[in-house]
């Protein structure tokens, strides 16, 4: 059932696809009178093998392991005037891990993002279609649809780049745990040392309310500080290798943990 | 007696694991997918930062009737006739 419904949102995209090729196509001359970009597509994503000493991200059971994950967007990007933007996307995202197979958990979204520019500032209404599975895509966990509210922006001070993001999710799902607001206030810092070595960092701060079922009234707080150290092996390809902590409190004191994270990931844009 | 006592002893350990079971099941995936949420956005932050080579959807242009001369023109009649 739910698949069924994945295959519906499909044919839309589509149609939405085919009519923003169609519209470029009409409006090709037009466009580059006004200087508005064709739409583009992408493949974009990042790789990674990463230890951490808490797999399971519990309070008692601590256990260490690494993990591999992958996530990989295929995106069409466009524009429909020269401030509003647009993406579709496809994203895949999963977590394999070595020892703790039961942390081992996967990802598929199917989403839509609105972006205004607005003096430097980017406003963007993001909708996300997603299923959520056990395991490496194995069992069907629930599905979720995602409604996002974000605004962003880049500062560049001499060497230093500097990108608060503030984001506002809802989430509605078949599985009534997993309904909830979240709230996230994210700083990206890139620090340049030279054309190709950076310092990163994005130290985040998250807020759950739960709204439904058995974590109806739980709230939980996500506070998380890392540094990373950035190779650029192409303006498309970097590899960053990260030091994170991350620590989350919440109103049920089963759910409060502390994890360490390292490894190196390679993202990538093509 | 004993097996009394065993039976109680048993009830009581089963008791106590199963809402431990009852209580992490559906809650469990919720967690497994915050966590991959939160990475979700850390990767969205680094990879903003690359610069995506251009793959602009160009339409193919439709296919423009190549101009034909005159002489052609006869040759291409001849040729049909046949």
């Amino acid at each position: 059932m739910a698949m069924r419904r994945s295959f519906s949102v499909l044919p839309a995209i589509a149609m939405f696809s085919a009519g923003s090729a169609w519209a470029a196509e009409l409006d090709r001359a037009e466009m580059r009178e006004s200087s508005v970009p064709l739409p583009s597509w992408s493949v974009v994503g990042s790789v990674s093998p990463t230890f951490t000493d808490n797999a399971l991200f519990s309070r008692d059971n601590r256990r260490s392991d690494a993990y591999y994950e992958p996530d990989v967007s295929v995106r069409l990007d466009g524009y429909l005037t020269g401030d509003l933007s647009y993406r579709l996307y496809a994203r895949s995202q999963y977590e394999a891990f070595a020892q703790e197979k039961d942390g081992n958990f996967a990802v598929a979204r199917l989403g839509g993002r609105l972006t205004e520019n607005w003096n430097g500032w980017r406003f963007s209404a993001i909708y996300e279609n997603r299923y959520d599975f056990d395991g490496v895509y194995r069992d069907l966990a629930f599905t979720s649809n995602d409604v996002m509210g974000s605004v962003a922006r880049d500062f560049q001070l001499n060497n230093v780049t500097l990108s608060p993001l503030l984001l506002l999710t809802y989430r509605f799902s078949d599985l009534a745990e997993a309904r909830r607001w979240r709230f996230d206030a994210v700083l990206g810092i890139e620090v340049k040392l030279d054309s190709r070595w950076s310092i990163v960092s994005a130290p985040l701060f998250e807020a759950y309310w739960f709204t439904d079922g058995l974590n109806s009234g739980r709230q939980d707080q996500l506070y998380s500080a890392d540094v990373g150290l950035k190779y650029n092996l192409a303006s498309n390809v970097s590899l960053t290798t990260t030091v994170l902590y991350e620590l989350r409190t919440s109103n049920v004191p089963l759910r409060h943990y502390r994890d360490l994270r390292i490894g190196p990931r390679l993202d990538f844009a093509f | 007696m004993l097996v009394r006592r065993l039976i109680v002893l048993s009830g009581m350990i089963l008791g106590m694991i199963a809402p431990t079971v009852a209580v992490a099941d559906p809650r469990d995936g919720v967690e497994r997918s915050q966590r991959l949420d939160t990475d979700a956005l850390r990767d969205d932050i680094r990879t903003n930062r690359l610069r995506v080579p251009s793959h602009p959807l160009v339409i193919a242009p439709q296919p423009q009737p190549t101009p034909i001369s005159k002489g052609k023109k006869k040759k291409s009649a001849s040729g049909s006739s046949n």
